[in-house]
């Protein structure tokens, strides 16, 4: 069965594919399918199952590239990569989201590491990702007026997301507790091991534990195998 | 080394800006003004992209421990070297310990320190560009060195002075229709009203007034957004999304500004003028 799919160019320089009901796995086929066939170097933000694509005169291949989406097969057999992130759950936001929930904080904590979780795509800072699908007992819309300082290596939730805060910032998501290490660096290549379409599980861990994972961490080759899920 | 011996009000590196890892989240940046940042380093003979000093609307004072070829453009300011005043547009040679005074914006905003073969400060993802995301402090400190590589000889290009970041009585930004334009309830008065820049920074500037510009009650998912993007906020003001604007935002897109009406926009201080012209 071919994609079904729109285009549309935002300007001369930027081409928005929307596609309907894809997982961010099929996306991600899309995107390296799009690389391999336009060049490796083609920029492509994942937003909510779309794709935009960011190169000069890019909305001139507008049709070059609905030819080669209707031709494109995506694969079933592709399997998600799966990781697995150390917290320790001490987030400043912990017992207010408790009261607003009506839930304890073990309760919180619990449900947060029930899940398998998806990368839905990056934004807002380099290396946020957004992981659905948070359980339901758990959505909660942003804070109002989102804090001014948010720790680096924060665990958070919103909607019906969680994520991790890169560096330090402001933001209205809900912090639970934090992880031991900067995932995005960018002397690493690439700066990030999670990509779109990838599967994540957390697990709790107590001060001490954490620090024997961000020991662990300074031996980048070992990254990889670190935060691989061994399930 | 340029050392900053006071660092002005907004002092970042700048280069044409980050490409290739917006996948990750990583803001595009680079010059605001690009076309005045375009021609410091055509003075001076540079690549296109060798890193150049962005000065904000209030300079500093820079210290060369070595001899080189500088020069300044866009937003014009008073410079001194040594004390001696020095004219716009031209190349000019610096001694070691020579120290230059940047004051405050005349006209405009942006104003380029560009140098013979560029700054060599630390380049992350291919770019030297700052964003403070990636870089430990958003803008430059007092005390920094800023490492470059000595120059006793050079021809200038002459190059005919295009003054550029100057001011206008009013400014007008071409601009397409964005993918959300059907959100406005009544578009047609995007360009019969005179907008004013009510504050402003590197990710973005916000126009005024807001009251006319009811958006319809649809909201949208997050969206990918890019320097030139004019978003619309559930209060009715118009966002405009300069160099250092995040990869995705959850606002309406009314509107797409061409790369020239950024540059325009990059020269409006607080207060200033603005009209939308639709092509």
């Amino acid at each position: 069965m071919g994609l079904k799919f729109c285009t549309y160019p935002i300007g001369q320089d930027v081409l928005t594919l929307e596609f309907q009901g894809l997982t961010p796995l099929f996306l991600r086929q899309i995107m390296s399918g799009l690389r391999a066939h336009f060049g490796q170097h083609l920029d492509i933000l994942a937003v909510n199952g779309s794709l935009t694509l960011f190169e000069k005169d890019i909305s001139n291949s507008q049709t070059a590239i609905e030819v080669f989406l209707s031709g494109f097969h995506l694969s079933e057999t592709d399997k998600p990569h799966s990781w697995e992130l150390a917290v320790h759950y001490n987030g400043a936001d912990l017992d207010a989201l408790s009261l607003q929930l009506g839930l304890s904080t073990q309760q919180i904590i619990e449900l947060h590491q029930s899940q398998t979780y998806t990368i839905e795509g990056f934004g807002f800072l380099p290396g946020f990702f957004y992981a659905s699908s948070l359980p339901k007992s758990l959505h909660l819309a942003r804070k109002n007026t989102p804090a001014l300082r948010v720790p680096p290596r924060s665990v958070a939730i919103a909607g019906e997301q969680t994520g991790v805060y890169p560096v330090e910032t402001s933001g209205g998501w809900h912090v639970l507790g934090e992880i031991a290490f900067d995932l995005f660096d960018h002397r690493s290549q690439p700066p990030m091991l999670m990509n779109v379409g990838d599967e994540l599980r957390f697990k709790s861990v107590t001060k001490q534990e954490l620090h024997e994972w961000s020991q662990a961490w300074m031996q980048v080759s070992k990254r990889k195998q670190l935060l691989s899920c061994s399930r | 080394m340029l050392e900053i011996i006071r660092a002005g009000l907004f002092d970042t590196i700048q280069d044409l800006g980050r490409f290739g890892f917006r996948s990750l989240g990583v803001a595009v940046s680079g010059a605001m003004h690009q076309k005045a940042f375009a021609e410091a380093n055509a003075r001076l003979g540079n690549h296109p992209n060798d890193a150049a000093l962005e000065i904000g609307q209030i300079g500093g004072v820079y210290r060369f421990h070595t001899p080189t070829f500088f020069t300044l453009s866009g937003a014009p300011k008073e410079a001194r070297l040594n004390g001696l005043a020095l004219s716009s547009a031209q190349v000019h040679k610096a001694k070691a310990d020579d120290e230059l005074f940047i004051g405050r914006s005349i006209e405009g905003v942006y104003t380029y320190l560009a140098i013979k073969g560029g700054f060599q400060t630390d380049c992350i993802l291919n770019s030297r560009s700052m964003h403070p995301s990636l870089f430990e402090h958003p803008r430059l400190q007092k005390g920094q060195q800023l490492a470059y590589e000595s120059h006793g000889q050079f021809e200038a290009n002459s190059l005919p002075e295009t003054p550029s970041g100057g001011a206008e009585e009013e400014y007008v930004l071409e601009a397409q229709r964005g993918p959300e334009f059907h959100f406005l309830l009544h578009p047609n008065l995007l360009t019969q009203l005179k907008f004013k820049v009510a504050d402003f920074n590197r990710m973005g500037y916000r126009l005024l007034p807001s009251t006319h510009l009811k958006k319809s009650t649809k909201s949208i998912r997050s969206c990918a957004v890019f320097p030139g993007i004019v978003q619309l906020t559930p209060s009715g003001e118009c966002i405009v999304l300069h160099r250092d604007a995040q990869v995705s935002g959850g606002y309406p897109r009314i509107l797409v500004l061409s790369d020239e009406s950024l540059d325009r926009l990059a020269a409006c201080s607080r207060d200033q003028s603005v009209k939308l012209l639709l092509r």
